[in-house]
């Protein structure tokens, strides 16, 4: 093996290790972390000052993006078929669900039940429309296993 | 193994009764290359050492270019994600205003010398709620104030009243200032509704005589802000 690609792998294990694995973990359970943020909204009737979630999906993003770009970080996706499909729906759906977050949340900003309703039926809407083009952009290019030894 | 190697198909043997060793080997060796697949009997130890450092796929090179696109695009689409984020979070660092004029401001609690929307402080600190009164000579029918969170945005709820009568809903206060239209005389009240964490600190600007008022409500308390024509 060159010295090259055995620097490129310790690099890519490091970077999965220290980064990856944690946002895998939020990403999977972000979505449940927004579903009682906007319990709470709705419970409360107050928005929350600011939107840490938000950061957070942020951060996921740099980090996601980073082990895409750059070339001696895709080998774990190489090497791990399902880390793919897997970063590229969650990832989606975290943003979804932020968004949504979001949305409620400027509309709760104002105490007004009628600026509430509409916020939360937006926020409705968004979630719908969000999911159908999430759903239509994977029936057209298919999330698939790629790489590793079952490819 | 492909099935043109077949010994059983007799129109391929009759035309090459002898398969020699070698071509078998390539043919195992293309079959491996297009279908991911390796048997025990391959070759020597160069090629099993190839075959050890990469990905069985990248020994299609279409297919790793495909591949690598793919990330590639899902991977900007996630740094702009990322931008997106920054740009939008409010949990930025605002911009304090660290001038004499706004440290002064913060003793006296009155200044002519801040804007709307100065922020001074990244912890709302105890302030005692005051009322006030303005004289002014405007002629003006009615004027615009400004009000905003002038230390942290901690979603402190205020409301503005005119004469006892809500002008607004209740709102979170935050770094950007809120205008509203109220008449320029009579009383103008602000009344905490929730405090987000460390009292209700607001800060209040006025149209009609350049006069920022910082100023503190403990949920459900008014102050008021008597306007006088003279």
């Amino acid at each position: 093996m060159k010295a090259s690609r055995l620097l490129a792998n310790v690099f890519a294990v490091l970077y999965f290790v220290s980064f990856m694995i944690a946002t895998l973990f939020f990403l999977l359970t972000i979505p449940f972390m927004y579903l009682t943020d906007i319990q709470v909204l709705r419970s409360t009737g107050f928005a929350m000052p600011d939107n840490p979630n938000m950061t957070m999906i942020g951060v996921f993003g740099l980090i996601i993006g980073l082990s895409m770009l750059i070339p001696a970080l895709r080998i774990m996706y190489y090497k791990l078929p399902w880390l793919a499909p897997f970063v590229k729906i969650f990832f989606c759906n975290s943003l979804i669900m932020a968004l949504a977050f979001t949305i409620l949340n400027y509309g709760y900003e104002v105490q007004d039940p009628g600026r509430h309703r509409a916020f939360f039926w937006l926020m409705i809407a968004q979630i719908v429309a969000c999911r159908l083009a999430m759903s239509f952009y994977f029936h057209r290019r298919p999330a698939k296993f790629t790489g590793g030894d079952g490819a | 193994m492909s099935s043109r190697f077949s010994f059983g198909d007799k129109s391929k043997t009759k035309k090459q009764p002898f398969l020699r060793f070698d071509d078998v080997r390539r043919a195992e060796k293309d079959d491996w290359r297009t279908t991911g697949t390796r048997d025990s009997r391959d070759s020597g130890p160069s090629e099993w050492m190839e075959a050890e450092e990469q990905p069985r796929f990248l020994a299609d090179q279409d297919s790793r270019k495909k591949f690598n696109k793919k990330l590639g695009t899902f991977g900007g689409f996630a740094l702009a994600a990322f931008l997106a984020a920054m740009f939008f979070s409010s949990s930025g660092s605002p911009n304090y205003d660290v001038s004499d004029a706004a440290k002064k401001a913060l003793e006296d609690r009155v200044s002519t010398a801040l804007s709307a929307g100065a922020v001074l402080a990244a912890a709302d600190d105890t302030v005692q709620p005051v009322d006030y009164t303005i004289r002014h000579q405007s002629q003006d029918e009615s004027t615009r104030i400004w009000v905003w969170d002038y230390a942290a945005e901690d979603g402190d709820y205020v409301q503005v009243l005119v004469g006892g009568v809500p002008l607004t809903e209740p709102f979170m206060i935050k770094h950007k200032p809120r205008a509203f239209t109220v008449p320029a005389t009579g009383d103008v009240q602000i009344r905490g509704i929730r405090d987000g964490g460390g009292g209700i600190t607001y800060a209040v600007h006025f149209e009609l005589n350049g006069t920022t008022y910082l100023n503190g409500a403990p949920p459900g308390e008014d102050n008021t802000y008597t306007l006088i024509r003279e």
